[in-house]
């Protein structure tokens, strides 16, 4: 698993949907969750806290189909960033959203998840989108 | 060395054997077939030492010509040499790998679990001809379609052979494939390009594609990549094919991929088939055991179809519309109760002709004319029902749609009448026949139409709901005393869906079916009836009544009481528990309009509810004796 400290983004249109993932990761143990209703808001959020080395953001859980740009929009753009090169980056999808997510695996995602999911999953995806940027020894 | 765990989950067993027959590899299915274990076998055995085959494509011997080249499925008797075990396999042998690492798959299928799923088969078929045990003439019937049920699980028997096939980075099938592919995916896969293969169509082709090379290229663990290829074989003649992928690797590096295609047509059609069955024979169960109520439903459904057509004479008004609508939604709810899959298939469809005309003032004269169509089907549909089960349902025709005469009559005239039968001295078992049969009705009757009311709230606020469970629907009562206790409900139903119910997505975060379930039950005690209405929601939470209370009853001192006691509240005047003021249940009337229709009558509600688990409403109201009830005779 990775560490409890870590700084989540959870960005998605759904204010209920954000508090659930908000409350189940707390309950989790991951107390640092910043949440953001679209991909702009998080695209500016993650270029502050980047400025600011104890709050830099250590994983991103984005939903695919969102108003404004979608997740694989943000996905290519914080890829396009060599800062975010390596930032674990989690798509939250649906059943029928095939294409965009094969699009999302050459463009580098770490993972992804499939709705409706339940809490042991998502730690779950979430921990091997961290291992595979975070290779061990 | 090829990683043979990618034929851990096939269906057929699988040996891998060296050239000297050594069992170098096998999964679960092969070492069931020689009743040993896996680890047993590994490395240990000669092939050769545990199973005598009757025949083979080519002779049992390494230097034999044919061990270079895939052979074709064959049948083939086996002995099993270390255990009492003999039966038929259907074998294909693989070569694999180069040189030293030379090496033969074993794909074996074992046809012998045939007469396992036969015999299975036999003994679900016994349990329907007990059911159907007091109705001779229908065996005959059933047994005929049995019959067909039978040949559908044969085909599934015989269907159960799979197509394997490689194929590489290119998307290019390679030589080794099963004769199974030829039937299964209708070509010959060697050299093929997977994308024309799988008959991929023109606007898939870049995410074909693309799928292809994220595969290979593992920009994403296998496992996650492959739910996103093609999962299932558009086959010409409507086969159900199902495709599966699993993973050759070499030196860590994924080579090939090998595509399992399973045909599933038989086991599909054997299941429809057999659900068939199962509807029928719990029509049958049903309308043996509840003839009055059958007969009944067959009477109203005629009514309700007459009364459809007679408004179907003018042009529909609001009125019409919204009438039709909950007609024909009776008569679907109660079709279904009784098994009749067809009525209420088509009553629905004649429902959704209209509903999207819900609310308007009129329908266009094409849907009208479409409503009547349907409504002709409709009565085909009953017709049909009626004839196919003539030797079943004794009904002489005429009664449902024929000419017979009904009679009318004011249930106030019939009491009238039968306080004259009483005075003229007619016993107190006809007196009771009489009102069981004319007075009293089904419970259920008064209550199935709330599964419409909480579908269709649960609908609108986006939540997903199993259709209403009414227990104990079958009890009889006066319904006329009780009318306003059963309107009222409708307050409890729109709470349940309102506030008990989570959606769909939150209930899955708490592991929770996506769909809730409300339930009520209905039972007579001695002296009173409970209706229990449950639900598997959120629960209520007592600090967010008490935090309202401070607000709607300031005076009210909540202090001392327990969170039971607090959530007792919910039926005070004037209160509504949610802060805004939701479209379906925070209209003023409330939860009050529920306790004050059952205590006028002398009964009592109470509410119960578990956190996270759920909110049950029981509400208990005294019988109400007509004057025709022997027990108010007697006191």
């Amino acid at each position: 698993m990775f560490p409890k400290e870590t700084h989540i983004l959870a960005v998605d249109d759904s204010l209920n949907i954000r508090r659930m993932v908000v409350s189940s990761l707390q309950r989790l143990g991951y107390n640092k969750v910043t949440a953001c209703e679209d991909a702009n808001e998080a695209l500016e959020k993650l270029k502050f806290f980047a400025k600011s080395p104890s709050n830099q953001v250590g994983l991103v859980l984005s939903d695919l189909n969102m108003p404004g740009p979608s997740g694989l929009d943000f996905l290519k753009t914080v890829r396009a960033d060599a800062g975010f090169a390596t930032l674990p980056f989690v798509l939250v999808t649906t059943e029928s959203e095939k294409g965009p997510v094969i699009e999302a695996a050459m463009s580098g995602v770490s993972a992804y998840i499939v709705k409706p999911f339940n809490i042991e999953t998502l730690q779950q995806r979430m921990g091997e989108a961290w291992a595979k940027h975070h290779p061990k020894g | 060395m090829v990683d043979f765990s990618v034929f851990d989950s096939l269906l057929p067993a699988t040996f891998v054997v060296d050239a000297t027959t050594k069992v170098i590899y096998c999964n679960e299915p092969a070492a069931s077939l020689c009743q040993t274990s896996v680890r047993r076998l590994l490395g240990k055995s000669q092939l050769s030492d545990l199973i005598e085959f009757a025949e083979l494509p080519f002779p049992f011997k390494q230097e034999s010509p044919g061990w270079d080249s895939a052979s074709p499925l064959v049948e083939t008797g086996f002995k099993l040499l270390k255990a009492e075990k003999t039966g038929k396999l259907q074998v294909a042998i693989h070569p694999m790998g180069e040189g030293e690492n030379r090496c033969w798959v074993f794909f074996c299928h074992d046809v012998t679990l045939e007469e396992v799923l036969a015999a299975k088969y036999h003994a679900e078929r016994a349990q329907l001809e007990e059911y159907t045990k007091n109705l001779e003439v229908i065996v005959a019937q059933r047994t005929a379609e049995l019959r067909t049920v039978n040949e559908s699980l044969n085909a599934v028997m015989n269907s159960l052979g799979q197509g394997f096939l490689t194929f590489n980075a290119d998307g290019v099938a390679g030589n080794v494939f099963t004769r199974a592919c030829l039937d299964i995916l209708e070509a010959n896969p060697q050299g093929a390009q997977l994308m024309e293969l799988l008959k991929i169509p023109p606007d898939k082709n870049t995410e074909f594609k693309m799928w292809l090379k994220a595969l290979f290229s593992e920009a994403l663990p296998f496992e996650d990549l492959k739910p996103l290829g093609p999962g299932l074989f558009p086959h010409s003649k409507g086969k159900y094919v199902t495709i599966d992928y699993y993973p050759i690797r070499s030196d860590k590096q994924l080579r090939e991929v090998v595509l399992v295609a399973t045909d599933k047509t038989g086991e599909y059609k054997a299941q429809q088939e057999l659900e068939r069955e199962r509807q029928h024979a719990s029509m049958i169960l049903k309308y043996v055991k509840n003839k009055d109520q059958f007969l009944q439903f067959l009477q109203s459904s005629k009514v309700i179809m007459d009364q459809v057509d007679a408004m179907l004479k003018k042009p529909f008004d609001a009125q019409a519309i919204a009438e039709s609508f909950r007609l024909l939604h009776t008569l679907e709810g109660e079709a279904g109760t009784f098994s009749l899959a067809e009525v209420r298939l088509v009553s629905r469809k004649c429902q959704q002709v209209i509903e999207p005309y819900k609310g308007k003032s009129g329908l266009p004269a094409e849907v009208q004319a479409a409503l009547g169509t349907e409504m002709l089907a409709l009565r085909g549909s009953l017709d049909h029902f009626l004839e196919e089960n003539s030797d079943l349902i004794q009904l002489p025709k005429e009664n449902v749609n024929g000419p017979s005469r009904y009679v009318e009559m004011e249930v106030g005239q019939l009491k009238n009448f039968m306080a004259a039968m009483q005075v003229g001295g007619a016993s107190a078992k006809i007196i009771e026949d009489f009102q069981n049969r004319f007075l009293k009705e089904p419970v259920s009757k008064r209550l199935t139409h709330y599964d419409g009311l909480v579908q269709n709230v649960a609908e609108k606020l986006g939540k997903k709901l199993k259709p209403l469970k009414i227990v104990g629907g079958h009890i009889l009562v006066h319904p006329e005393p009780y009318m306003e206790i059963f309107a009222s409900l409708v307050h409890v139903f729109r709470n349940a869906v309102d506030h008990g119910i989570e959606p769909a997505e939150e209930r899955t975060w708490v592991e929770k079916p996506e769909e809730g379930q409300i339930t009520l039950t209905f039972e007579e005690l001695t002296n009173e009836y409970q209706l229990v209405i449950q639900d598997d929601g959120q629960g209520i939470d007592p600090e967010s009544i008490r935090k309202k209370l401070a607000k709607t009853h300031p005076t009210l001192d909540t202090s001392k009481q327990s969170d039971h006691e607090v959530i007792q509240n919910i039926f005070l005047p004037g209160f509504s528990s949610k802060e805004s003021i939701g479209e379906f249940s925070g209209r003023g009337v409330g939860m009050d309009a529920v306790r004050e229709q059952v205590v006028k009558l002398g009964g009592n509600v109470e509410v119960y509810s578990e956190a996270g688990k759920g909110t049950k409403f029981v509400i208990q109201f005294p019988k109400v004796h007509s004057s025709f009830d022997p027990a108010t005779k007697a006191a």
